[in-house]
């Protein structure tokens, strides 16, 4: 089992031609690219028929698009805004720098 | 080649937005040297240029080091800025640019590989393990948890690819202007942007896994 290094999407559209289709690996190397829309609309395609049939990329899909939003969630100053405080000293040294002492 | 104008998904300011008519004063204001003007500045907008430093530095001190020196480089050069974008959005990126500075200056460690973080799959393009559903994020000071511990997550991150995520996803830059600003391709970027987060996404299945359906 390995995570392999990257691969182009040459190597996948070849092997579609050869009469391949898309596997659970093709699914997880080119889901950015199909979440962006950037797949052809063939390899679209045969990437949902996939999706149908398949469970575990259905959930991986899903859980790849929830890790984006919670990543954006937990660093949102909105939702967060402790993390938009700054520090008394960090201010004074600032304005210290800048030669206007607070 | 034309860009969409440079704005970051994580900038709304604590407070109401400032008006053109708020924003063009203040820019008089720095731009004559006034001393109130630079300080309002530094206060409304320190702690939001620091959360920004954290995500991309983690470490504290380096953290507050980099928005000092993007403060002083910003109001050294007042007079080079156009007034075309809001202040706040010229800060957000010269921020940026000190810590990647400082990022770049730092003796490079030896990169730490993602390998166990990314999926495994056999010859036959079948997965090592199979991916479950998440449970709904949690709700109140369950939640709050929850958020600290997916930035801890994100701390983890090699740095690498940490950075190419917080610039993506949480600074909300495009391909193209994380592409530039880390002197790589947009190709580049994509593979440690998918890759980075493949390897947040287990790091998370942990906290979140509730099971196959």
């Amino acid at each position: 089992m390995s995570a392999g290094a990257p691969r182009e999407f040459t190597d996948l559209l070849n092997r579609l031609e050869a009469g391949g289709s898309i596997n659970c690996r093709d699914c997880s190397d080119f889901l950015m690219a199909y979440l962006d829309n950037d797949l052809g609309q063939d390899v679209r395609d045969r990437f949902e028929q996939h999706l149908n049939k398949c469970c575990s990329c259905r959930n991986y899909v899903e859980t790849y698009r929830q890790t984006v939003k919670l990543a954006q969630e937990a660093c949102c100053p909105k939702a967060n805004p402790h993390l938009g405080k700054c520090p008394p000293e960090l201010i004074s040294a600032i304005l210290s720098a800048l030669g206007r002492p607070s | 080649m034309t860009r969409a104008p440079f704005n970051p998904a994580s900038a709304p300011l604590p407070h109401a937005a400032p008006t053109a008519a708020d924003e063009s004063e203040l820019l008089a204001r720095l731009k004559a040297g006034d001393g109130g003007a630079y300080e309002q500045v530094v206060r409304e907008m320190g702690g939001r240029m620091l959360a920004v430093a954290r995500r991309i530095l983690v470490d504290e001190n380096e953290s507050q080091d980099a928005v000092q020196d993007a403060f002083i480089s910003a109001f050294r050069n007042i007079d080079k800025f156009e007034g075309n974008s809001q202040i706040a959005t010229w800060l957000h990126r010269i921020t940026v640019n000190a810590c990647l500075m400082r990022l770049r200056k730092k003796r490079r460690k030896d990169e730490v590989s993602l390998e166990g973080l990314l999926p495994a799959f056999g010859a036959d393009g079948n997965p090592a393990h199979q991916a479950g559903t998440w449970r709904r994020a949690a709700t109140g000071d369950e939640q709050a948890e929850t958020r600290e511990s997916i930035r801890v997550a994100i701390a983890k991150l090699p740095e690498h690819y940490r950075i190419v995520l917080v610039l993506r996803d949480i600074e909300g830059l495009d391909t193209a202007q994380t592409a530039e600003l880390l002197e790589t391709t947009e190709a580049a970027v994509k593979i440690r942007l998918h890759r980075a987060r493949q390897a947040l996404r287990e790091l998370l299945d942990n906290t979140f896994r509730d099971g196959l359906n």
